[in-house]
């Protein structure tokens, strides 16, 4: 890296441009959408920004107090060492009109000005599908996540999602799994702001196999309103939009939103209708959304065979079904308390407890603190 | 006895004060010139929300968010929750079972059994089977090698802390004596007692 401002890349300007304070994507949209990044600069620093009436229209509300600040921010700003921190952290950026720039973004009604991305960039060039959900799931709604991503990514689709808690968090496990894993995530803070932090490892690993992508500059702090416009960016990259689990409100209802807004199909896997998780779910199927009992439904939609990956789950053959024990009868696929169960298969609860144990380790029921649930494990990998 | 309502809405700093007491017996009050010690056995029991909410319920049906419930969970130390030797999770019961469920076992019946248990764990010349300690506790509470896999599985998982393995054959030697049942403690004895102390749900991750 060069300090000569002349040898700098186009790039190098992007991010100075992006790190300035107050700099939403529709200010730098502006920005951009009338000058180069090296051109945009020097007017910022020239403090004559503001002048140009296409800008002036189009960013919003750039008030004198925000040009100066921008004017003698620029001017103490070191731009190449900015641009070589970007480096060191392996994020690159590409803006609106780059050849990398995602085809299906540039078409967008709200494209992001600038798209900073760890990792392939190439994963966007398959079919994409969104599997996004609560992060306050039920644990059959983790288990579908992970099968999910796992069997999509497998029949060739790059699972996009948004790298939080719950069921992205499982979407994207169950795509890394997969022999030929090319995850895309999108996050709403910087990328070297791991949100939220007990993902780090997870996060890290979607950048090794595919590649995570963000509007914001490094540094950015998660903030409740970014997260509605990154999964405005999710719903705008898939060709479908798949919803495991929701309550009747919340974030992947407003992807929801985004991609009908976008005429792109949004499908929701059936819950149980007494579970607050799938509440939002079920609504969305009652209002005529796709419904989605396995990989194949989705792949159907997407247009890839889903023939092959049919024959494929026949060859390697059904797990033989278990027996059905009367304690997995009363436990049902609802969650239930050792209590409830004792007292459907009228047993004693020590028994009861040494069964669902025994079930727990076979993979039959899986427990999360009080409560039981059956598990299909045959599904998982 | 002691009965704390919301334990989680007690300060950190006030339930901490309790484990030495609990461990020991006794409070101690120490000033400048004297330290007194009094004698302090007592049943502590301790109620609290799941969550902000309290919601409770099964999972997926609490509206809080993960930082308010983790905020919550923080309140009750692990070392505190260590010493509770049961730590059970009261859902909500459903609709149908509170209008037409079958009745549960008359307070009488259960009461009897209570006693029957008790008398047992004064043959053994404590007032319950909380006191049993040591090389005592290993004589009267043996394992059969099946429940000791179960508890061998348990401590090599971290599910199980020291503390909490004696705590639970305890638990288990109680679990035996209301079933009516002597000799060594069997499977489902310890597998019980280890559910009745189950991590809840709503503080994440304790070891048990």
């Amino acid at each position: 890296m060069t300090s000569g401002a002349e040898a700098l890349p186009r790039a190098a300007f992007l991010v100075a441009l992006a790190g300035l304070p107050g700099m939403g994507p529709a200010r730098l949209a502006a920005l951009l959408g009338r000058w180069e990044p090296e051109d945009a600069w020097e007017r910022v620093r020239a403090g004559v920004a503001h002048l140009d009436t296409s800008v002036a229209r189009s960013a919003r509300r750039l008030a004198p107090a925000l040009v100066s600040r921008w004017r003698e921010d620029s001017l103490r700003f070191d731009v190449a060492a900015h641009w070589a921190s970007y480096d060191a952290a392996g994020v690159a950026v590409v803006s609106r009109g780059d050849p990398d720039y995602p085809a299906v973004l540039a078409d967008d009604p709200e494209p992001p000005p600038v798209l900073f991305h760890r990792g392939r960039l190439e994963v966007l060039e398959r079919p994409r599908v969104a599997v996004v959900g609560t992060r306050r799931c039920t644990h059959a709604g983790r288990s579908t996540a992970r099968r999910l991503g796992h069997d999509l990514t497998a029949a060739g689709v790059c699972v996009v999602s948004g790298l939080a808690n719950g069921i992205d968090a499982e979407a994207h496990r169950g795509a890394l799994a997969a022999a030929s894993a090319a995850p895309a995530a999108v996050v709403g803070t910087g990328l070297d702001v791991v949100y939220p932090r007990g993902n780090g490892e997870l996060w890290a690993q979607v950048g090794d196999q595919g590649v995570v992508v963000s509007e914001y500059p490094l540094g950015t702090r998660p903030e409740a309103w970014r997260f509605p416009a990154r999964n405005r960016i999710i719903a705008a990259l898939a060709d479908v939009v798949v919803v495991v689990e929701s309550h009747t409100s919340g974030g992947s209802l407003h992807t929801v939103e985004s991609a009908l807004e976008r005429g792109r199909p949004v499908m929701a896997v059936p819950g149980p209708v007494r579970s607050p998780a799938s509440a939002g779910t079920n609504d969305l199927l009652a209002a005529g959304g796709g419904v989605v009992r396995d990989a194949s439904d989705v792949l159907l939609v997407v247009g890839l065979d889903a023939a092959a990956d049919r024959r494929g789950r026949r060859e390697h053959g059904p797990a033989p079904a278990p027996p059905e024990t009367s304690v997995l009868e009363a436990l049902g696929w609802e969650p239930a308390t050792i209590e409830q169960i004792a007292a459907r298969a009228g047993e004693p609860l020590g028994a009861v407890a040494l069964e669902l144990s025994q079930l727990e380790v076979g993979g039959q029921v899986m427990r999360d603190g009080a409560w039981f649930q059956r598990d299909d494990r045959s599904h998982r990998r | 006895m002691l009965f704390l309502d919301e334990l989680g809405e007690f300060p950190r700093h006030v339930l901490d004060a309790l484990r030495q007491p609990l461990e020991e017996g006794v409070v101690r009050v120490c000033r400048a010139k004297a330290s007194v010690s009094y004698p302090a056995r007592f049943l502590l029991v301790g109620a609290t929300n799941p969550c902000p909410c309290g919601e409770g319920g099964p999972p997926g049906s609490c509206r809080c968010s993960d930082a308010a419930r983790a905020r919550y969970g923080r309140r009750l130390s692990g070392p505190l929750l260590d010493r509770f030797d049961l730590r059970i999770e009261v859902g909500r019961p459903q609709p149908d079972q509170l209008l037409a469920g079958p009745p549960g076992e008359s307070t009488a019946t259960v009461a009897s059994r209570v006693a029957a248990a008790r008398a047992v764990a004064a043959q053994r010349g404590v007032v319950g089977n909380a006191d049993l300690s040591g090389p005592y506790l290993d004589e009267v509470a043996s394992l059969t090698p099946a429940a000791e896999a179960l508890l061998e599985a348990g401590l090599r998982s971290g599910r199980l802390s020291g503390r909490g393995l004696q705590r639970v054959r305890r638990v288990a030697r109680t679990v035996a004596d209301l079933a009516g049942r002597e000799g060594p403690l069997e499977e489902q004895d310890v597998c019980l007692a280890l559910h009745l102390r189950a991590e809840p749900s709503h503080l994440g991750a304790v070891a048990a």
